[in-house]
């Protein structure tokens, strides 16, 4: 019992010193006034009626995309991956169609697929460094560990590049949402992201990532000229400064001479009542739609919400697989006796 | 349509994007290795599977987000799935196989199902819910035989299968009950009932409490075709004036119930003496006068003791007198306690039924007579004079016709030709209350509830409250119409005496007026059934507080039309009036009243009030 006072008391003291911190804090209006200066405009989001919804689409669709992965089993390399990827049309092909769905397996256990871990170890030597083990043999399931799991990245993102694509290609939508910003796509999808951008150029579709936390520093170091605007925060992490720093249906309009990302053009959003921040990434080549597809996007958007906007959250719950369907569909097609001896978690044999 | 999910060799599920399932439809499933089964939907539901994510924060998504989702192309509510559960009407040795297509039935298909009896041999009593495609391929003589009605849009046509119940089965199958709360219909339905009864010409009778029943009067907008008249179908008797109760026909116990059933309670002194007092084949003034008799013998009980020790000294007329009342006293005063009061009781219940024409020689003679036109007979009285009658009427008609059973079955000489019949009453728990409750007429109500079959006597029992009736009599109710039920006790009364589903029971708060749930041994299942409209309309269709208004107005008039001859009139000599005013009226009124009336008549500008030294004075205007 006495553990946990001890850790109560741990507790009450950080709870001290992000109190401390926070009194440091500076006034909500001269934080906006540097952002203003350094970073870009505030605007105000609109609700858009039918028929500004209507003009803006030009009776074209909007499609989300999203995926899933899910692990069956235990620790490297007894373990499997199930993928699933979807984008989602609001309006249907000529088949009647609204999905685009791609589903894979990915496992160790599988003697292609374990092939495609060694080499991808081989071709990433360098970042895969891992400290040298007594064991041989478990160096390497480490070292093949670590590649197993940036691969599972790589394939989900490929795998969501595609459904856009293809989406792209059937429903020649007006606006394709991504579930999540550009920066991951592009860093593990590599040419397919390329591809991609191409495409939804060619094709007049416009491409948003809706990034429902944002991540990074890229704030604080716009913010540096006036380093007492930055006292107060921990760690000055974008979401910090800009946690109740705009107001519902409110963005940072970024200056587009002087973009945030280097790659992309990121705004910084508030779409429902929660204080967190959100953020929007367009292609470079679209940032003028940016003010059409923020009303837009805010539109869309519940009011009491965690800010996403619905149509996204809609095919992110029809991504997913549940526990339920995953346990149902292995079981049923798994014997027993491989289940047991190769994927059974220790953890699930555990009482309590 | 398509099992999907899991199923078993009784029950499978069955979705569809565009076709929502409607309860108790029949569907066939088609499986061959099976041979094609057919199943009962006994579930319902549609889910739109985005609307509870949309809303797992909030209860409903801001309607503006839906509109531009719209926009683009998206409408939440084309997202609806769906689904039923099917029970299968055979089990199966294994089962269904998952992914089955499923299909709407021809008519004829399921026609030896649904259709047990045609329309002129049986009871067409509704429109088979949930039957409207199957309809399609009906012969005509089911065709335009059960019209709807609806209260927006007036009479509606049949869509879909008539429910014919096939009444020539309660000889195995006996009784109905109809259940439901306040407003659900059971009236309704009852009325329509008894119009079949009426076309079958079935001999029956009916207790009326609620002053309801008649026939005469047209239900408005039907089309030619659909109208019928019943006037020759049906008397209405008075109870107490066409018909009463014969006294030679009771039995002490029975005076005791009468009596019981009539004044609430009566002690055990009282039940005491009014059987040591009664003797077989007592008329009611034979038994009353012997009672009086005692009584007054008890009061000079000393004086006639004395009397009688020498009779011969009295004076001839008194002689006999005093020597019947010491008799009398000898015989009874034991019995009845010696106390007096106790016969008075009894007496002023007595005469109180008496007033009120209970005991006349009537006895159900019309009743039978009707009987032998094939005629419904319709009893009317209030609640509490209708248990007192019930019990003697029914008691009567049901010995008659098991008499004239027996006879038959026992090769004896056969006595008076009687026809099988049906009873029917609404409050059916006060005539049957369950426990030890008593009332008159619960004894041989249960009595056919469990040997009428045998006799071809059936009970038609209409209630609100199935929980506050008899369970013995509630056990053989073969078939129940149930309609909305709201309270929990009588729900679970209604599952736990009929094979309604738990689906079903769930669903009874929510029925709308008029629809039911017929549960039959007769059919070996439930069925959803919207009643026709009826025919004809019970006299009272108004709106009560239409029928107050006009009520008052007819009285106010009357009164104006007694009193303005009298103008003027003197508020301090008010009493002067009131005999004469009464008179033109016809019925007493009394000060208060006139008061009252000169005052609003005055509010109204119809007469002028002037203050005078006396008081007010009321003048023509
Ligand atoms: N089969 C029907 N079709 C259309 N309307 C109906 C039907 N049955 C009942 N209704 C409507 O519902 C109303 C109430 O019905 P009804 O008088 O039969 O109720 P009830 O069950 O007898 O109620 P209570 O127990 O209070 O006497 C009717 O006046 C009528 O408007
Ligand atoms: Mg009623």
């Amino acid at each position: 019992m006495s553990g946990l006072f001890t850790l109560a008391e741990q507790l009450q003291g950080l709870n001290r010193t992000l109190d401390t911190r926070r009194q440091e804090l500076v006034p909500r209006s001269k934080l906006r006034a540097g952002l203003e200066t350094y970073v870009g405009e505030f605007r105000k989001a609109r609700r858009l009626d039918e028929t500004a919804t209507q003009r803006l689409f030009q009776g074209r669709s909007l499609v989300g995309v999203d995926g899933s992965v899910n692990q069956f089993g235990g620790n490297y390399p007894y373990t499997i991956q199930l993928f699933k990827a979807l984008a989602k049309s609001t309006q249907r092909d000529k088949h009647n169609e609204s999905d685009v769905e791609i589903v894979s397996l990915f496992s160790p256990l599988i003697g292609d697929d374990h092939r495609a871990v060694r080499r991808f170890m081989e071709e990433k030597r360098e970042e895969l460094r891992v400290a040298p083990q007594e064991d041989r043999e478990l160096e390497r399931d480490l070292a093949e560990s670590t590649a197993y799991g940036m691969l599972i990245e790589q394939r989900m993102v490929e795998m969501e590049i595609d459904v856009a694509m293809d989406a792209i290609r059937r429903f020649d939508p007006y606006l394709v949402m991504m579930d999540g910003g550009f920066s991951r796509l592009k860093g593990k999808g590599g040419e397919k992201w390329d591809e991609l951008a191409d495409l939804a150029e060619l094709k007049g579709t416009i491409l948003v990532g809706v990034i429902e936390e944002v991540g990074s520093y890229r704030l604080k170091s716009r913010l540096l000229p006036e380093e007492h605007l930055l006292e107060g925060f921990i760690r000055g992490h974008d979401r910090e400064i800009l946690f109740g720093t705009l107001d519902e249906g409110e963005w940072l309009k970024t200056s587009l001479e002087n973009p945030i990302k280097n790659d992309f053009y990121t705004v910084f959003t508030r779409l429902a009542d929660q204080p967190q921040a959100g953020a929007c990434d367009f292609l470079r080549s679209q940032a003028e739609h940016a003010d059409d597809i923020i009303d837009f996007l805010y539109t869309i958007t519940p009011h009491k919400s965690r800010g996403i906007p619905l149509w996204l959250d809609l095919v992110d719950a029809e991504a997913r697989l549940t526990k339920k369907q995953i346990d149902l569909i292995v079981r049923s097609n798994l014997d027993l006796a491989h289940i047991e001896t190769f994927l059974r978690p220790q953890r699930e044999r555990r009482d309590f | 349509m398509q099992i999907v999910g899991q199923t078993t060799q009784l029950e499978a599920w069955v979705a569809s994007r565009t076709r929502p399932f409607s309860i108790n439809e029949i569907l066939i499933i088609e499986d061959s290795g099976h041979r094609d089964p057919k199943a009962e939907v006994v579930e319902t539901r549609t889910f739109n599977r985005y609307i509870p994510l949309a809303s797992e924060q909030h209860n409903l998504v801001d309607d503006s987000v839906l509109r531009g989702l719209r926009q683009v192309g998206f409408d939440i509510e084309d997202e609806e799935i769906h689904l039923a559960k099917l029970r299968l009407l055979e089990e199966l040795a294994t089962p269904v196989r998952v992914g089955s297509r499923v299909r709407v039935p021809q008519f004829s298909e399921v026609e030896s199902l649904l259709i047990k009896r045609r329309p002129k041999d049986g009871l067409t009593l509704g429109v088979i819910q949930g039957t409207r495609e199957v309809a399609e391929g009906m012969p005509p003589d089911l065709q335009d035989v059960a019209l709807l009605f609806d209260k927006e849009d007036g009479v509606q046509r049949q869509d879909g299968v008539p429910f014919v119940f096939d009444y020539r089965s309660m000889d195995q199958y006996p009784h109905i009950g109809i259940f439901g709360g306040s407003g659900s219909g059971k009236s309704f339905g009852t009325r329509v009932l008894l119009e079949e009864i009426m076309k079958q010409r079935v001999p029956a009778v009916v207790f009326d409490p609620h002053f309801e029943m008649t026939f005469d009067n047209e239900f408005p907008g039907l089309p030619d075709h659909y109208r019928e008249s019943y006037k020759k179908k049906f008397v209405l008797l008075v109870a107490g004036t066409d018909i009463g109760i014969d006294f030679v026909d009771l039995t002490a116990d029975d005076i005791v119930s009468l009596l019981r059933a009539s004044s609430g309670s009566i002690t055990d002194a009282m039940e005491t003496a009014i059987k040591s007092m009664h003797k077989k084949g007592d008329s009611y003034l034979s038994y009353s006068t012997r009672m009086a008799n005692l009584a007054e013998a008890l009061d000079n009980e000393a004086e006639i003791r004395e009397q009688a020790r020498d009779l011969a000294m009295l004076p001839v007329d008194e002689r006999e007198r005093v020597h019947t009342l010491s008799k009398l006293l000898k015989e009874y005063k034991d019995k009845v306690g010696g106390f007096s009061g106790t016969l008075r009781s009894v007496m002023r219940r007595m005469y109180r039924l008496e007033m009120e024409g209970v005991f006349t020689n009537a006895g159900t003679k019309l009743v039978e007579e009707a009987f032998m036109k094939r005629q419904l007979v319709v009893i009317r009285g209030s609640m509490y004079f209708l248990n007192v009658f019930a019990f003697y009427v029914v008691r009567k008609l049901y010995r008659k016709r098991r008499e004239y059973r027996d006879s038959i079955q026992k090769g004896r000489p056969i006595e008076e030709a009687f026809p099988p019949f049906v009873i029917i009453t609404d409050e059916a728990h006060n005539f049957a209350p369950k426990g030890d409750i008593p009332a008159p007429a619960k004894g041989v109500l249960k009595e056919i509830a469990q040997e009428g079959r045998k006799y071809g006597v059936f009970l038609v029992f209409a209630t609100q409250r199935p929980a506050l009736l008899d369970d013995t009599i509630t056990a053989q109710l073969s078939t129940k119409m149930v309609f909305r039920t709201v309270r929990s006790v009588d729900i679970a009364v209604i599952k736990e005496e009929t094979d309604i589903t738990p689906e079903e029971a769930n669903r009874l708060p929510y029925l709308s007026s008029g629809t039911a749930f017929i549960s039959s041994a007769i059919t070996g299942r439930t069925t959803s059934v919207r009643i026709r409209v009826s025919k004809t309309t019970s006299p009272h269709f108004k709106n009560p507080f239409e029928e107050l208004e006009e009520a008052f107005a007819e009285q106010d008039s009357k009164l104006w039309e007694a009193l303005e001859g009298q103008l003027p009139i003197d508020a301090f000599n008010l009493n002067a009036y009131l005999t004469e005013i009464g008179r033109k009226v016809g019925r007493p009124v009394t000060y208060d009243e006139l008061e009252h009336a000169l005052d609003d008549f005055a509010d109204q500008g119809k007469l002028v009030r002037e203050d005078t030294p006396f008081g007010s004075r009321y003048k023509k205007v």
